[in-house]
């Protein structure tokens, strides 16, 4: 842990509260970046494991061609020394690399024993995700001290083990790695991915097309080998009587955290926010706090960066931390302005929901709020910049006036576009300092 | 070196009558005569030149404390003990950025607005006032950043102000230490010997290193910033029976306001963007001060700011009047000699009150603006000369008030 990078605190809102105000929004800005920039391969170790489908839908469409080329793909870039695993799944999960139950050291030739063994995959069984997620768990169980990432592909739905066992093994995981899942093909369930990588902190994409597999496999394995520092822990002191209303991740995408609060003293709340390479995320905080007189000033929130000790060094570390700090003034100017960062995340918050219940409404067939949802949706996409969902909308609406939101559903919309809105509705730009959107985040 | 003795160290008595004395007596209860070196508990630290502390809780603000072995005859005196427990919630976790840890309201820090008068030495009661000042928040600023400090000895006032370099945090520490050091070393100095213009430059090069001392002290809650050190300006003035002597670093400036028909003056030249601009001839007066650089500073006290090497000015003045030290809070509604002058010196008897002077000058700034901290420190030349008993019971009367 000699190469955690340096982490720094950005917050942004409007300071002012009007007379009586409670209210106080900010943007919290986390920065990572390790010296000598991301470059170098961080010292730290890292465990992987690579869990890819392997039931009998995967045989159609090239899939299980294309799932081998991107699991050969990942092991590739794993660097060495970093232990990893390779499992298939289907109604139980079979190790299939090592062939015993543990954690192998990448080297050129556990690389390439590791590939041949992918090459020989076949197809064939169901779908049981938790199950596969439980093996995965006991692997890593023995490197607590390492990074640890996992990698899940699937392009069907969990239907061979009971609803329960999915949540079961997602409780008994959660916090003990991070996983990226990746749905290949239209079969599989959006909402079941999104909780299963919202509950293991980390991301979930559509992959229409098999043959993108590869390349996506490499990119995601290569941001994995890029974290420095894991188990990293958002602390937040609210003051006596404040009430921490939401804390949500905004960027790369937005991950509502506030049910995830762990107690770590008085006045003080846990988020685990998983491991950080070089790399810079958003979260948006609301704080409700006792209404001081006018002109008095308070610490509403105070926002620190924690990592755990390790074996070596128990003690844990605040990387980070920084203040938001409110002033109560009866001057309208200054109370009534809105900070244009908080406004660019309250919209895309706003944007996601209006996607998620806009589809909801149309599978239900409520052609009416789905209309007037996806409406919304698309001035919000417009008004925040996202022009990469502004874009998926077309494909799933006509517009006729964007001003006021006037859409019509469009008759027929492919399962692929459709899946592919409602995973990438929470994915958002970010702002620049001046409010207006910059780069797109996330992929 | 504050720690010449402290609380909880055995009583000395004193060496006249053999009266008890406490660790905060200066002065014999029994026969009123100033505790002398000899009467201190333990041997002193070699250049016992530091400031006045803090007193414990209920103890009046930073006055000359305990501990603190004032030359014969001096009072000094600046503003700004810490809260040490929360008005609002009654915690006694104050955060030293003054946000108390469990109801998060911050709490006055006692400098938002402060007012110091201080007394020729010696007088019984309605002593003649030697110096007065007053610091104050201003209207748009969070906090008051200014410090100030004033000493008297027999004949001679000392006086400092400073002004907190806000772009750099704990710059309110720094100009308060600063003040305080600085005013204590003037006094000692000037009590040992010393002449004024080695006293100036002793006590701004302390000041000096007492402010470099700060950095790397990270305020509670804020983050470290690096390349950021504490800062502040300096200008201070001794005020002796003939001479008044000024030594400044930064843009805190000092006046001669003439209680007589002859022209006010700016005794200073500000180590300031603009002031550097229209010496080198590159630009006329008002371009350079139109210019968003005009106020940044090129020297200041502080751990980046080099060697400390203030600049020194005397004068003789040829009668009565008052000397102006003040922060740009002030001057920069009132820049001209003669607009400070008409204020200062525009009430009744403005060189026995000064401060109400101070008072004067304080309005015109918030009046105009009021978009700094303010801070104004006036000292009457020549000093008065006590008047009541004579000094064989000496007495200090000072009266200082806060709000």
């Amino acid at each position: 842990m000699s190469d955690l990078p340096a982490f720094t605190v950005k917050i942004d809102h409007n300071p002012h509260l009007p007379a009586g105000g409670r209210e106080l929004h900010a943007i919290v800005t986390v920065e990572a970046a390790r010296e000598g920039g991301g470059g170098r391969a961080p010292a730290a170790e890292a465990a992987e494991i690579i869990i890819i489908d392997t039931s009998g839908s995967m045989t159609y469409s090239g899939k299980m061609a294309a799932a081998k080329r991107a699991a050969k793909a990942a092991v590739n870039v794993l660097r060495d020394g970093v232990r990893f695993a390779v499992i298939a799944g289907a109604n139980r999960p079979r190790l299939v690399y090592p062939q015993d139950e543990r954690l192998v050291r990448a080297s050129a030739r556990t690389r390439r024993d590791a590939a041949s063994a992918v090459g020989r995959l076949d197809a064939a069984g169901g779908t049981a995700i938790g199950s596969w997620l439980l093996l995965a768990n006991r692997l890593f169980a023995e490197h607590r001290d390492a990074i640890r990432h996992a990698i899940l592909l699937t392009d069907g739905k969990n239907q061979h083990e009971p609803a329960p066992e999915l949540q079961k093994a997602l409780d008994a995981c959660s916090g003990n790695f991070v996983l990226d899942a990746r749905g290949v093909g239209t079969d599989w369930e959006v909402p079941e991915l999104r909780l299963i990588s919202s509950a293991l902190l980390g991301g979930f994409l559509d992959v229409p097309d098999p043959a993108d597999l590869e390349a996506d496999f490499r990119a995601m394995t290569e941001a994995a080998m890029g974290k420095a520092v894991a188990d990293v822990t958002l602390r937040v002191w609210t003051p006596q009587h404040a009430e921490l209303r939401f804390v949500k991740q905004m960027v790369p995408a937005v991950e509502d955290l506030t049910g995830r609060r762990v107690p770590s003293g008085p006045q003080l709340g846990d988020y685990p926010i998983g491991a950080w390479g070089d790399e810079d995320r958003e979260y948006h905080l609301c704080v409700e706090v006792p209404a001081g007189d006018v002109g008095r000033q308070m610490r509403a929130a105070w926002v620190k960066l924690v990592v755990p000790g390790t074996s070596a060094d128990p003690d844990e570390r605040v990387l980070a931390s920084g203040n938001v700090l409110v002033e109560w003034t009866d001057d309208e100017a200054k109370s009534t302005r809105i900070n244009a960062r908080v406004a660019h995340h309250t919209g895309q918050s706003e944007l996601a929901g209006a996607i998620q219940e806009g589809l909801e409404a149309r599978r239900e067939g409520d052609e009416d709020t789905a209309t007037a949802r996806l409406g919304r949706a698309v001035v919000l996409a417009k008004q925040v910049g996202n022009e990469q969902i502004s874009a998926l909308l077309d494909r799933v609406v006509d517009v006729i006036d964007l001003d006021s939101g006037t859409v019509q559903l469009k008759g027929e919309v492919s399962k692929a576009d459709e899946m592919s809105l409602d995973t990438r509705s929470v994915r958002t730009v970010r702002t620049r300092v001046d409010g207006g959107p910059s780069d797109q985040a996330g992929s | 070196m504050d720690a010449v003795i402290g609380p909880g160290e055995p009583a000395a008595a004193c060496a006249a009558c053999g009266e008890p004395l406490t660790v905060r007596d200066r002065f014999c209860e029994g026969c009123g005569r100033p505790r002398t070196p000899a009467q201190v508990g333990r041997p002193r630290a070699p250049e016992p030149d530091g400031p006045p502390r803090a007193p414990g809780p209920g103890g009046p603000p930073r006055a000359a404390g305990p501990g603190w072995t004032a030359p014969l005859a001096s009072v000094a005196y600046s503003a700004g003990a810490d809260p040490l427990t929360c008005a609002d919630c009654g915690s006694a976790a104050i955060g030293p950025d003054g946000y108390c840890d469990t109801c998060g309201l911050r709490q006055p820090s006692g400098r938002e607005h402060v007012e110091i008068e201080v007394a020729a030495p010696g007088g019984a009661f309605a002593a003649p006032i030697r110096a007065a000042g007053v610091s104050d928040r201003g209207l748009r600023r969070p906090r008051n950043e200014d410090a100030f400090a004033l000493a008297t000895l027999a004949d001679t006032v000392c006086a400092v102000v400073c002004d907190g370099v806000a772009s750099a945090p704990g710059s309110e520490e720094a100009a308060r230490v600063a003040a305080e050091t600085a005013v204590a070393v003037l006094a000692r100095r000037l009590a040992a010997g010393a002449d004024a213009r080695t006293a100036t430059r002793t006590a701004a090069s302390r000041a000096g290193e007492d402010v470099a001392a700060l950095a790397g002290v990270v305020p509670a809650g804020a983050a470290p910033v690096p390349d950021s050190s504490p800062a502040c300006t300096y200008v201070s003035a001794i005020v002796g029976p003939g001479t008044v002597t000024i030594g400044w670093i930064g843009d805190s400036r000092a006046y001669w306001l003439p209680h007589s028909a002859r022209a006010p003056e700016l005794l200073t030249k500000d180590d300031s963007w603009a002031v550097r601009m229209v010496a080198r001839g590159t630009m006329t007066e008002a371009a350079a001060w139109a210019d968003p650089r005009a106020h940044l500073l090129t020297a200041w006290l502080g751990a980046d700011a080099g060697t400390i090497d203030p600049h020194l000015a005397s004068f003789e003045p040829a009668g009565p009047g008052l000397v102006l030290i003040c922060s740009d809070g002030l001057w920069n509604d009132l820049p001209e000699a003669a607009g400070l002058a008409a204020v200062a010196l525009d009430g009744p008897a403005p060189l026995a009150d000064p401060l109400a002077a101070a008072g004067r000058l304080l309005r015109a700034a918030l009046d105009a603006g009021g978009h700094d901290n303010v801070t104004a420190a006036l000292i009457p030349f020549p000093p008065p000369h006590p008047t009541g008993p004579p000094p064989a019971a000496p007495a200090e009367t000072s009266r200082e008030t806060r709000r």
